[in-house]
């Protein structure tokens, strides 16, 4: 551990759970302040250089979301949420309060130190702050990728379910339009939440999703080969 | 044609009312005619008897057998014999009552006869007897009284015709009462179950619709009584379901808080088999209380229903399940739509395939489309459930661990929650066992109309 490691915050009223995911930090790396409650963590983001916040939405006294909300109206540090599956609705209001992204409870730790790292190179690189692509809608050629929902619609409303594995995939092509994605890219950008994308090839996922989005599934017009290459999504998207 | 007895409340009550109107009316009708019998019997024997005291004074009086020489004494007969000859329709009241009513009188009668007799019969017995203006279809009545230890009085009498008009009479008034009473009662019964009814609709609501407006209270006092009880319980019954939610969503957190503290140590643990173990444990303790909660919210799901290509919705779950690693074939198929909830649908078909694998090994899923259903068919190579098991699978917390290996694991909540959904989207699930082994789940939902 050193200087220059990123210094998390790890903010839970549970014990239960704020020592161990603090010690698994430390393992993994990185440097951990712990904080109970809300009141103490915005003391002590104001005395240490935090570099993410790992908060939890239902705490007593001032809750998660509040906190989440003060953070965003005073710093660009990042955010990931800790939420219990069952609060769909707070999750969402989360991350359109400025949270970055979030896990379910009871999480793998190793995915949270997966999107920590995957958050902190975001910022690292310079890349403006967008809202999280979870909570957007992205429309391309006759479709509506609803990224919250987890749904494709078609013109007439119908919705065409998707596998993980094609989601994350067609997730990543249409936040990246018009850009060619080489394989282990597009393996990179789907390390999503669920360990099973990883195990499908991507070839496979890719003529999947041919068969449900092109109108001709044997000469692709949305998702091209590019040869020697990877894939490009081969349309305009417009977030809605 | 056989007749039933109605069974709404507006049919029963007029059944009622009709039947005992009828006995009423019977009663009525009864006593009516007996008075207006009672009055036709004075009405033909009352002149009779005057008539009958009168000649038999007049053959006191008389003084020489000039005035009897042709057995007459005014307009009635005397004579030796009864004029009444047997086969003659004899009247046994009408000899009665004027039997009754000379017995009150000064003469001394030993016997009266009364027969009906037509003016034919009386113009062959009197050949100068002149009927008047009596219509030709008049009836009479002949009397012959026999004075004691002396001749036989012989007289004619009108026969006043059988009122009829009193009949028509009664059933008329019958008919009026029917239509006006029946109305009524009909009326009343439709407007008391007008209110039933939306009462019963209100109660089969309950759950399904937590937020409906309260019932207006409406119809006869017993039933707005009832309505407002109703509204009350309502209100007690939204309190506790939403108290019940209350309580699973806090035991949801608090439950879900220790085992997020668990999850992450057992990262630490050393020995790699143990630390699988734990996560495994621990993952199923969270997709049970996932279930629990699932199942407990369920009627209340935010989701929106929307058309679904169930193809797509059942191919996306097989592909998932492949990507584990499982053994599930499915053809793709064009598309086939239907209105539905997709999350919950495609947690529903995923808890379906989810035991195929669990128990039967592997997954052949089929999709087709026949008579406004969408019907999946999932398949698999276990062993089956014996009939008396299959409704039993769809209750809470059932597992078959007779036939099943407890390592499977699951909450057994997971087809309870299938058919659940399933059901809350009108459709249907069936388990049957395929004669090549195996087991067979059909579930169909209603197709989208296109």
């Amino acid at each position: 551990m050193t200087e220059s490691s990123p210094h998390i915050l790890v903010v839970d009223d549970e014990r239960a759970i704020r020592e161990p995911l603090s010690r698994y930090l430390k393992e993994n790396g990185f440097r951990v302040t712990q904080s109970d409650g809300s009141a103490d963590a915005r003391s002590k983001l104001s005395a240490y250089a935090i570099d993410l916040v790992v908060l939890d939405i239902m705490m007593p006294g001032e809750d998660g979301l509040s906190l989440c909300r003060h953070i965003r109206a005073n710093s660009d540090v990042p955010i990931i949420l800790l939420t219990a599956r069952t609060e769909e609705t707070e999750r969402i209001i989360g991350l359109e309060m400025g949270a970055d992204d979030y896990v379910s409870k009871p999480f793998n730790p190793r995915e949270l130190v997966a999107r920590i790292r995957v958050v902190l190179r975001r910022m690292g690189g310079g890349v403006m702050r967008q809202r999280a692509p979870e909570l957007q809608s992205y429309r391309f050629a006759n479709w509506v990728l609803k990224a919250g929902e987890r749904s494709l619609v078609d013109a007439e409303g119908v919705a065409v379910p998707l596998s993980t594995g094609e989601y994350n995939l067609l997730l990543a092509l249409v936040t990246h339009p018009n850009q060619v994605l080489s394989r282990d890219q597009l393996l990179d950008l789907t390390q999503g939440r669920e360990a099973q994308a990883f195990d499908r090839a991507i070839d496979n996922q890719i003529s999947r999703l041919r068969r449900k989005i092109e109108a001709d599934p044997k000469s692709p017009a949305l998702i091209r080969t590019v040869w020697g290459g990877g894939y490009t999504l081969a349309t305009d998207v417009v977030l809605l | 044609m056989k007749i039933t007895r109605p069974r709404t409340l507006a049919g029963q009550l007029a059944l009622l009312v009709a039947l005992a109107l009828l006995v009423a009316q019977t009663v009525n009708a009864g006593l009516l005619l007996k008075e207006r019998q009672e009055r036709r019997l004075n009405t033909i024997s009352a002149p009779l008897v005057a008539r009958i005291v009168d000649t038999e004074e007049r053959l006191r009086e008389a003084t020489s057998d000039r005035e009897t020489r042709h057995g007459f004494v005014g307009r009635a007969r005397v004579s030796a014999s009864a004029a009444i000859r047997p086969g003659m329709v004899r009247l046994p009241k009408v000899e009665r009552r004027i039997s009754d009513r000379l017995a009150e009188a000064p003469v001394g009668i030993s016997d009266v006869l009364a027969a009906q007799v037509s003016a034919e019969d009386i113009r062959a017995w009197v050949p100068r007897y002149n009927p008047g203006r009596a219509p030709p279809d008049q009836e009479f009545v002949l009397v012959s009284a026999k004075l004691e230890g002396g001749p036989w009085i012989n007289l004619v009498g009108l026969s006043p015709r059988l009122d009829r008009g009193i009949a028509s009479q009664i059933i008329l008034q019958t008919v009026v009462l029917y239509i006006v009473l029946l109305l009524a009662v009909l009326w009343l019964g439709r407007r008391a179950a007008a209110s039933l009814g939306r009462l019963t609709d209100a109660v089969t609501s309950v759950g399904v619709a937590q937020d409906a407006p309260d019932i207006e209270p409406d119809g006869p006092a017993d039933i707005r009584h009832l309505t407002t009880a109703f509204n009350e319980m309502r209100g007690r019954i939204a309190g506790m379901l939403a108290e019940k939610d209350r309580m699973i969503g806090a035991i949801g957190h608090d439950l879900r808080t220790p085992l997020a503290g668990l999850r992450v140590r057992a990262e630490t643990v050393a020995n790699p088999d143990e630390r699988a173990a734990m996560i495994a444990t621990i993952e199923e303790l969270d997709a049970t209380l996932d279930d629990i909660l699932s199942l407990a919210r369920l009627r209340h799901s935010a989701e929106e229903i929307r058309t679904v290509d169930v193809a797509a919705l059942v191919d996306a779950v097989a592909e998932d399940f492949r990507a584990l690693g499982a053994d599930v074939t499915f053809e793709a198929s064009h598309r086939i739509t239907a209105r539905l909830r997709p999350a919950l649908s495609r947690r529903a078909i995923r808890n379906l395939i989810d035991n195929a694998i669990k128990y039967g090994a592997r997954a052949r899923i089929e999709i087709c489309k026949t008579d406004g259903w969408v019907l999946v068919e999932i398949s698999d190579d276990g062993p089956g459930i014996a009939g008396t098991d299959r409704e039993r699978v769809f209750e809470d917390f059932v597992r078959l661990e007779q036939s099943r290996n407890r390592q499977t694991g699951g909450s057994g909540l997971g087809l309870t929650l299938a058919r659940e959904i399933i059901r809350g989207e009108g459709g249907e699930i069936e388990l049957e066992n395929l004669e090549t082994g195996g087991l067979q789940v059909r579930v169909r939902f209603p197709a989208d109309r296109d």
